[in-house]
This record gives structure tokens, sequence and C-alpha cells, in this order.
């Protein structure tokens, strides 16, 4: 496991997803509480999709793959399940504590919506996030081959469901309608069908995975 | 063990054929396997590796024959050092080896005492814990070559090993090869003919996705015999004279002037002897145009 952790948690990626982080902190001002969470699960999706992107396609870049084509297929079928759970961690840690950062905007609370409940609310919603375009992502690359494609792909996914066409489109069942719903008024019936489709599919795409890598071997 | 390959063709989209109906038997030992740049050899090692399917063609491992539900059975039977290969750069060169013998599901304790053979034997051991960034070129072939080896293949296939190293780390990988194909059956490609002169007694010769030439070394150097000739030239100008009569492999300055070295079916207008036919010499004799001869 530690040398998974090596592999895909290089330093750059450590480095850029707290830059990014950073600046996105800096950049997007909440006024609320429960804005916060609202504000960081479109980020969230976004730096999942470009981080999980090479989790089995850096070894085609990196000149590896005819080695790694070799080795049995129930091995890399673990090898890239472990880097993907090693990163979806990394990744849903991270978030779960960079909620916090966004309090230096003093954010005023709203008495109705306490702050354990909306950060429980908050990491149901990031876990389907990070799930689903984390694997999304994944899966695309390894069918193509290439991680760009799966970011590609994903962006284009993530600009048609986070606005105002997917929200009207898909309304509650929306991938992005947890941070679509009203911070004080919204109720969790608006955005948690959006966050069990995700969890869904994730576990479809968690099931996809070993024959994806089955026929890219051929 | 030994390879039979009959009939194969790689086509890729663009409709070029990489390899074109070869046939070719690989016995137990070491097998060369020579061609210039752009002759197939590595795409036929990807046939041999299973990484790429042929358009035609039969191929067998013993009795074995390369068909999908038998990939599995003969990855395992396969080590591989590609042509290019970049193993992991942050991690040490131990934990890359132990990694790559966990994901051939090599058991721990065997796999540990496999890497500590080889990396007493590659000269490695002082430098195990370094990253794999930090190694010379050298180095990082020597490692490609342990992580080939360390399944205990049957069949080691390795492509331009000696590709840009220096003498010394040359001479290091053909003694490792050559201790290793003993009871085994090693596919070595290169393009560096005194390689193949120094660890083979068998060759093919390859070209343009077809065989010049199967057979041992032996044969090829006898098909040579009295094509090769050493002339004594004065200087440049005549060297230029007999360059544009016949096909020169070699010219060397000496202390009276220069000497030079010549493929030709008959013997030359100009006093020459006849040396001793080196596998470089043969190979360039069957790689010349024939008009030029």
């Amino acid at each position: 496991m530690k040398k998974e952790i090596k592999i895909c948690m290089s330093p750059y990626k450590i480095v850029y997803s707290v830059l990014f982080l950073l600046l996105f902190s800096l950049a997007m001002g909440v006024a609320v509480i429960p804005e916060i969470g609202r504000t960081i699960i479109p980020g969230a999706a976004i730096l999942a999709f470009v981080f999980c992107a090479e989790t089995r396609v850096m070894d085609q870049s990196g000149q590896r793959w005819e080695i790694f084509l070799l080795k049995p297929l129930s091995g890399r079928i673990c090898t890239i399940y472990r880097r993907w759970l090693i990163q979806v961690l990394y990744l849903y840690v991270l978030f779960l504590v960079w909620y916090f950062v966004f309090f230096w905007q003093n954010p005023y609370p709203i008495r109705e919506r306490p702050l354990e409940t909306e950060y429980g609310y908050y990491a149901v919603a990031l876990l389907g996030t990070i799930l689903f375009w984390s694997l999304l992502t994944l899966v695309i690359s390894n069918a193509a081959k290439s991680q760009w494609i799966g970011i590609g792909v994903s962006a284009v996914v993530w600009i048609i469901t986070n606005s105002k066409t997917g929200e009207a489109l898909f309304g509650r069942y929306n991938l992005f309608a947890y941070s679509a719903s009203h911070p004080v008024k919204g109720k969790t019936a608006d955005w948690i069908f959006g966050t069990m489709i995700q969890i869904a599919i994730a576990a479809l795409f968690v099931l996809l995975i070993p024959w994806i890598e089955k026929r890219v071997s051929k | 063990m030994s390879i039979v390959i009959k009939q194969v063709t790689v086509e890729f989209k663009n409709h070029v054929r990489a390899v074109d109906q070869v046939d070719l038997t690989i016995p137990r030992g070491i097998y060369g396997l020579l061609g210039e740049n752009g002759a197939g050899k590595t795409t036929l090692m990807r046939v041999l590796t299973t990484v790429l399917t042929p358009k035609e063609g039969e191929i067998w491992l013993d009795h074995i024959r390369y068909e999908p539900q038998q990939y599995e059975t003969i990855k395992r039977k396969l080590g591989y050092l590609p042509q290019e290969l970049n193993l992991y750069p942050g991690l040490s060169v131990r934990e890359c080896l132990e990694y790559l013998g966990e994901l051939s599901q090599i058991p721990k304790n065997i796999c540990k005492k496999r890497i500590d053979f080889y990396l007493e034997k590659t000269g490695l051991l002082p430098h195990q814990k370094k990253k794999m960034r930090q190694l010379s070129g050298g180095m990082k072939r020597r490692v490609g070559l342990i992580q080939a080896m360390l399944g205990e293949p049957e069949f080691l296939i390795v492509d331009e090993p000696t590709t840009g190293l220096d003498p010394e780390e040359r001479v290091r990988i053909r003694n490792l090869l050559v201790d290793f194909a003993k009871g085994r059956t090693v596919l070595f490609s290169t393009h560096v003919v005194e390689d193949i002169a120094a660890t083979c007694s068998n060759l093919a010769v390859m070209r343009k996705g077809t065989f010049l030439y199967t057979g041992t070394v032996q044969d090829l150097l006898n098909h040579a015999k009295g094509k090769i000739w050493m002339a004594a030239v004065s200087g440049e100008d005549e060297a230029r004279g007999l360059e544009a009569k016949y096909h020169i492999t070699s010219k060397q300055y000496t202390e009276e002037g220069m000497t030079v070295k010549m493929i030709s079916d008959t013997r030359p207008a100009v006093p020459c002897t006849q040396p001793q036919i080196t596998l470089e010499d043969a190979y360039l004799y069957l790689m010349a145009p024939k008009e030029t001869l």
C-alpha cells in the first residue's frame, strides 16, 4: 500500500490539489455557513475528475504499459482499485477539512440550520460527488486509454449538469442538486436524490472497471 | 521451450505491414534478432508478448497456441524488457522491484530472495535505496532487466537492451543474458551487431517486416566468405574513387595512409586482401543492395 501511495500521490498532485483549494477558497465568497458546502461541491467535482484521471493510464504515458499488461489481470484490477481508493480517501478528507478554511470569510450562521447538521449534509453530498466524478473520469480514461479524454468528457458532463440547463432538465435528480438547493430554505429532499444517483452510478462504475481492464488488454 | 512463428502478419490501420508473413523457430538458448530501425523487430516482440494481435498466422509457445483464452497462461511464462521503459520514478530500486513482484503475484519471501540475488548479480545492491529517477541510463536498464527476470520466465524477450549504453554496461547486460539463457529461451533484439556476435549462435535478420536470414551465425559468416575485401590506399582521393565503384563499409586512417573495407561479389580491381570476416561484415553484405556488389 505504501508503494501505491507513492505512485498515485506524487508530490506535484498534492501541491496542485492544495493550491486549487487555496485559490478556490479565496475566490469564492460565502455569506452564510450553509453556502460553504454548496460552493465547494462543484470544485470538488473538478478536482476529483482531474486528480483521478490518470489512475490507470499513468502506466501508459509512463512507458510502462507493456510490462503492466503482462501482469495477471486480477493483480492489475486490484492495483486500479487500490490507487483509486487512496486518491478518493485523500480527496474526501481534504475537502472535509477544507470546509473550515472558508470560515476566514466569517459567514453568518443560520439558527435553523445548525453547523453539525449542515456539515453532515455536506459530508454526504461530498461523498457522492467524489465517488461519482473520480470513477467517471477513471472509467472513461481507461476505456479510451487517455486521461485527457477522461478529463474532457467529465468536463462536458460537469458543464451540462452544473448549469441552469442542468437544473431545469434534471431538477432534484441533478448531480449538482445539493449545490443548486437553497442554502437557507432548501430541504434535504431537494438534493438527496441527486446524491443517491451519483452513488448508484458510482457503484456501477466500480463493477465496470474489471470489464474495461479485460477489454483494453486484448 | 521453443517458439514457432508461422506466416505471421501484422498490419496497422494505415495498411502498413510491419511484419509480413514471417516464419521462425526460436530454439532454447539465446537467439538474436538483428535489423535496422523500423525493420519490425519491436512489432514482432509485441506480438510475442500478446500486446499486439497478428492479422494472420499462428504462434506456438511449446504446445500452447497464441489465442486470447491462452494469453494469461502465456504471459505467466514470459518476461519482457521493452525498448522504452520508464519505471516508477518516485520509488526506490528495491521498492520498484518489490512492487512489480507483487503485481506478478510472486510470493513475498521468494520475491525478496530473487531481488537480492539479481541486485547482487547486476551490481545494483549499493544503489537499491536510490530513487529510480536518480539512476543513470545503464542502471535503469539493469533494473528493467531484473524486473523481466524476476518471475523466472521460461521465455525472456529483450528489446534493444544495450542501446545508448557505454561499453562496460553493454558487456554487463550481455553477460547477464547469457547466464540467464541456460535452460531457457531468450530472444535478444538489437541493431548492434557486436552484441549478437558476443552472445548468440543463432540469429534472424529482419528488414521491412520480413526475414532476410534465419540460421546460425556461422552460416551467415560463411555466406559472406569471399565477398569482403580490404585494400590500402594512399589517401582520401583514392578512397573516394573506390567509393564510387564499390560498396565501402569502413575506412581507417593508418600511418601509411588509409585502409578501406569493401563488399564485392568479385575481386576489386585494386590490390587487396581478404580479411577475417566479422558478423558486421556478413550483416552488411546481406543488407547491401545487390546492384552495388
